[in-house]
């Protein structure tokens, strides 16, 4: 008994020791949450949204039990103008009265080589659930120079709009999705 | 019949258009499609019309204490010039509040607008996104307010013309 028990204690710490929770840089802001669409199919326009938070799990061990889960602040999205940024935060684009949050939880991932991988996972946007999938690029991770420990990834996908009841989207519009996050190991 | 001075009847007459101008191309712009060629143009003339109408409302604001017009309410009874003198009150305050809040909408940004390229309107001050939303209810419900009272103004008007067929409408004619 006195066996099993050390047995089980073994190996509950040991997987929970490999998968390390890390809290997103928000903080530090080495975290970006951004987006770039066509205007008029002539250019790229950039924005972002300023206030979001979130987790990930990467386990060294297994990393398909990898997992991450992020919540955006819908109403901090920033295009550098005000006037389109007012008209975004509307009823007509984002909706954030209604819908103030957008949230992303993983229920897959990937890893390919390199920790580059796939994740799988449910976005609400706009009050709409639905299933995306993100390519994932592994930038780095490490000591960092104070004491902590860090990894890095950035992730991308594009999202048609219609899907998330964008109400002044055009049919097949799409934008895509950038994602940077450093998590901090917790 | 005494009317009222000619330049209150005509400071009548173009406010009244010019708020009434202002409603509909507000109400319409905001409504636009993207690829409108009145998409830019549009907000840029009602914005030209509501810094028009902040220099005639200044006018009208200090006439009521330089050039107080005649009182022609004692021909009225008690609970019409009640309601006259609050409707009145009400119309100066909510034109006051369309005004401030559409002039703080244009320059949010705390950067200025430039209206048609070469007009510089200062910024007050640089709003945050949520101040923002806050003058643009502010903005858009006053305005329905506004009309709802420009309704009972004329409303006001038909009844004394056709039931009472008092002056009250040939006086600011």
């Amino acid at each position: 008994m006195q066996k099993l028990l050390t047995i089980t204690f073994f190996l509950l710490t040991s997987a929970v020791g490999f998968a390390d929770t890390y809290q997103i840089d928000t903080k530090g802001s080495h975290a970006f949450v951004q987006f770039k669409i066509k205007h008029l199919g002539f250019s790229w326009l950039y924005g972002r949204f300023d206030k979001f938070d979130g987790q990930f799990v990467y386990d060294e061990a297994d990393p398909s039990k990898s997992s991450i889960e992020m919540t955006v602040q819908t109403g901090s999205v920033n295009s550098n103008h005000t006037a389109r940024d007012k008209h975004l935060r509307s009823d007509d684009y984002l909706n954030v009265d209604i819908n103030p949050t957008a949230t992303f939880k993983s229920k897959s991932f990937t890893e390919t080589e390199n920790g580059h991988g796939t994740v799988t996972g449910d976005l609400t946007l706009n009050g709409v659930t639905k299933e995306i999938s993100l390519d994932v690029a592994f930038v780095g991770g490490g000591k960092d120079p104070w004491g902590g420990f860090r990894r890095g990834y950035e992730a991308s996908t594009e999202l048609t709009l219609t899907d998330f009841n964008i109400k002044k989207a055009a049919e097949g519009q799409t934008v895509e999705l950038i994602i940077s996050v450093e998590g901090i190991k917790q | 019949m005494e009317k009222y001075t000619l330049t209150t009847r005509i400071l009548h007459w173009i406010t009244a258009t010019s708020v009434l101008v202002l409603f509909f191309s507000g109400w319409y712009m905001v409504q636009l499609d993207y690829y409108s060629p009145w998409y830019t143009r549009l907000p840029e003339w009602h914005i030209f019309l509501g810094v028009v109408l902040i220099f005639l409302w200044t006018i009208v604001i200090i006439r009521i204490f330089t050039h107080p017009s005649k009182d022609f309410s004692m021909s009225y009874k008690p609970w019409e010039r009640f309601l006259a003198k609050w409707v009145k009150s009400l119309f100066y305050i909510m034109v006051i509040t369309m005004l401030i809040s559409g002039y703080l909408l244009t320059t949010a940004d705390g950067d200025g607008y430039l209206l048609f390229g070469t007009i510089h309107l200062p910024a007050v001050s640089h709003f945050s996104s949520h101040q923002i939303d806050t003058l643009g209810n502010i903005h858009q419900y006053t305005s329905y307010a506004l009309m709802i009272f420009v309704v009972l103004h004329v409303l006001g008007t038909l009844k004394h013309q056709l039931i009472d067929n008092d002056h009250t409408l040939n006086r600011m004619l």
